[in-house]
């Protein structure tokens, strides 16, 4: 690989790579504003400049160089932080700041702000300007993000973004000179689908997403690497939270899966993470005066009774699991099914879904597939049925035990029909029409709220880590269907996530050789992933998905 | 040829002409009652000379070490009833406007730079030290240029700013 050197470090970089993002990979820092990795690049916030003293044929570049936009010559010598190169960036600090409110202490940026950290870094520290600075009013630019406009240092990051990310062309730079100003085309507000991307990439707080203006200054809170489960994308996310409540998702930069983004909605996900109301928060039993809380030894030991007195056949116990669950928990309620009953009647829903196919790779993150597992339910070998009425046809009479995890196929008929089963157990995190049905409900976590690992759409494997305490009396899914097979007596030895994830992975061909640590944040594909017959590819996602 | 001269127009000139061949020779003289006092050599953007460098050949490369260039040879006189200071002002409201915003020290600092010279004294060390960050650092001409009105009221017209 070619190389150049950067003050004094040796930095190799791709042919035809920039300088700045060549030192970028190697780990040193170039402040700057308007550059980012995903979209064209046009060197107009002029932070990135360096100063080339060989410019690799042993002649000194004439003036300072902006580093996003020079290509990265063999032989070449670069200084970043030379008297030239600090004067340059402290006075560009100091005209960056001369129009700017400085209003950090009501601004939601402030803490995650580049302008901040640049100006304590590199700035002079003081303004020599005693004039009045432009004033902008409020506009409404989009149903998700708020727009502030004295706060904008003009890097033209959002403009691209609707030009090159999205394809939309809802968002523009208007006017010239120092009354140049970003705003929406025709006073329009956008509608895009992904406008918290653009609060993302807005180095200063001129974007900001509506859901979290005000709500919490960012240096509280604290953040766990997770993924999205919104769809079957899985984007790699963030959690943000404090004080056990989560504030935000914001994307994880992972090139294999979502870059830089993810969707409007997916961001809105984090409310479900909050809800309280809907969870089941401890083991119910259905008694004649209806439901009551129980201990998990009073459920577990009424399921063991139950079942010590019903002795069902292996064709007399019926699974049914949605795709919110992970692999871990597929597996075993898989292993409980067949190692327990001798059954393996265990449904999921398999349905047709959308993939848009765009020019523009973000559309193609929204799937109409709203779980996050159905891969792994795929890989792992479940039975899949289309729909309710397949199911409840799969449900011969005579059936003793019904075993639901989460909430599949909730439709009336089947819920009235399985109601003659003399034994069904829910496992749940959220009160449905299953849990209403069940004798036992036994309840179980979100994925803010446990270890686990779910296989997107592309059959990439990736983990979720806990975030977020759970209620007391709640356990982890894993540990509630371990609790299940201890009380069948089925052989089992894992006593963690990680643990089920190493069985899982020798017994799988799917999940073959992957480990749990090597998934890491960035996911790891899977050892062998057929394409789903339910995948449709679509321009556009119909209305209906 | 413009300003205070009795024949403006487009004249055709061998390069390498001075200033004040050019006002006698092609634009027949001053204007009644008015006095050579200063020029601006190409354009907007070329600079401000003074008459005592009136002599100087007008070519490529002969103006930089006064500080200025031929640009685009649109030559402006001025006369002693004009202010050299007034003109710069003018020639940076000009920038102001036609800055197209995309780069920080051009987008502000013309802006900023207009403000400044419109104080009743200029303050000489910010306006330097503005002139040189948007020489240094603009994209285009326009930005790197726009300081030479400044500086070059500053060293040529000096009694002008006290």
């Amino acid at each position: 690989m070619p190389s150049f050197e950067l003050d004094g470090k040796t930095v190799e970089f791709e042919p035809g790579e920039k300088i700045l993002s060549a030192a970028m990979r190697a780990g040193i820092q170039i402040p700057h504003y308007c550059y980012h990795p995903g979209m064209s690049v046009v060197a107009t916030c002029r932070m990135c400049m360096v100063d080339v003293i060989d410019m690799g044929n042993g002649r000194p570049a004439p003036k300072l160089q902006t580093s996003c936009s020079m290509d990265a010559v063999e032989g070449m010598k670069v200084e970043t932080m030379n008297e030239k190169v600090k004067d340059a960036k402290e006075l560009v600090m100091e005209y960056l700041l001369i129009n700017h409110p400085l209003d950090c202490p009501i601004c939601d940026q402030s803490g995650e702000c580049v302008l901040q950290d640049y100006s304590f870094e590199f700035g002079s520290g003081k303004s020599e300007m005693e004039y009045s600075k432009r004033v902008y009013g409020w506009r409404d630019i989009g149903t998700f993000v708020a727009l502030e406009r004295n706060r904008c240092i003009h890097c033209t990051r959002c403009d691209r973004f609707t030009r090159e990310i999205t394809g939309t062309n809802e968002f523009g730079m208007f006017n010239r000179g120092h009354e140049l100003t970003v705003d929406t085309y025709s006073d329009r507000p956008m509608t895009n689908q992904f406008q918290g991307n653009m609060a993302d990439i807005c180095p200063v707080g001129a974007i900001t997403e509506k859901e979290f203006r005000f709500k919490r200054r960012v240096w509280k809170l604290k953040k766990t690497p997770s993924i999205c489960v919104g769809c079957s994308t899985g984007c790699n996310v963030t959690i943000e939270y404090d004080k056990n409540e989560v504030f935000r998702l914001k994307p994880r930069d992972n090139p294999d899966v979502n870059k830089w983004w993810m969707c409007d909605q997916g961001r809105l996900t984090y409310k479900d993470l909050n809800i309280r109301e809907n969870r089941i928060a401890h083991p119910l039993g259905k008694t004649a005066e209806g439901f009551q809380e129980i201990s998990w030894e009073n459920a577990f030991s009424a399921i063991r009774e139950k079942i010590s007195e019903l002795q069902p056949t292996s064709n007399e116990v019926i699974g049914l699991v949605d795709t919110h669950a992970s692999n871990e928990e597929l597996y075993l309620f898989k292993k409980l099914l067949k190692e327990g009953f001798d059954s393996d009647q265990l449904f999921f829903p398999d349905l047709e879904w959308e993939q848009p196919v765009s020019d523009f790779f973000i559309n193609s993150l929204i799937t109409s597939d709203k779980s996050p597992n159905r891969a792994g339910a795929r890989m792992l070998g479940l039975k899949g049925a289309k729909s309710s009425e397949e199911v409840t046809s799969k449900i011969p009479t005579g059936t003793k035990v019904l075993l639901v995890f989460g909430k599949p196929f909730e439709d009336e008929n089947l819920l009235s029909q399985t109601g003659t089963i003399p034994l069904v157990i829910n496992i749940a995190a959220w009160q449905s029409g299953w849990s209403e049905t069940a004798d036992v409900t036994l309840p179980g976590r979100l994925h803010s709220e446990k270890d686990a690992t779910y296989t997107n759409k592309a059959g990439r494997v990736q983990r979720v880590n806990t975030a977020i305490r759970a209620f007391h009396k709640t356990r982890p899914d894993w540990m509630v269907l371990c609790g299940l097979m201890e009380l069948l007596d089925v052989d089992n030895k894992a006593d963690s996530a990680e643990a089920v994830f190493q069985e899982l992975s020798e017994n799988e061909k799917g999940f073959q050789g992957l480990q749990w640590e090597s998934i890491g944040s960035d996911g790891i594909n899977a050892a062998q992933f057929d394409e789903d017959p339910g995948r449709n590819e679509v321009s556009e996602l119909s209305k209906t998905a | 040829m413009s300003g205070r001269v009795k024949k403006p127009g487009v004249h055709l000139a061998p390069a390498g002409i001075t200033v004040k061949e050019l006002i006698e020779e092609y634009c027949g003289g001053m204007l009644e009652g008015h006095e050579f006092y200063g020029y601006f050599p190409g354009g907007a953007s070329g600079g401000i000379l003074p008459a005592s460098l009136g002599d100087v050949p007008l070519d490529f490369d002969t103006l930089q070490e006064h500080g200025c260039f031929i640009g685009s040879a649109a030559v402006i006189i001025f006369s002693d009833q004009d202010s050299a200071k007034d003109l710069a002002i003018n020639a940076m409201r000009f920038f102001e406007h036609e800055s197209c915003g995309q780069c920080t020290p051009c987008r502000v600092g013309t802006g900023k730079a207009a403000i400044l010279m419109e104080q009743p004294k200029w303050d000489k060390d910010l306006l330097e030290e503005l002139s040189k960050a948007m020489e240094d650092a603009s994209i285009c001409g326009l930005g790197q240029a726009a300081p030479n009105p400044i500086r070059s009221v500053i060293n040529y017209f000096p009694q002008e700013l006290d």
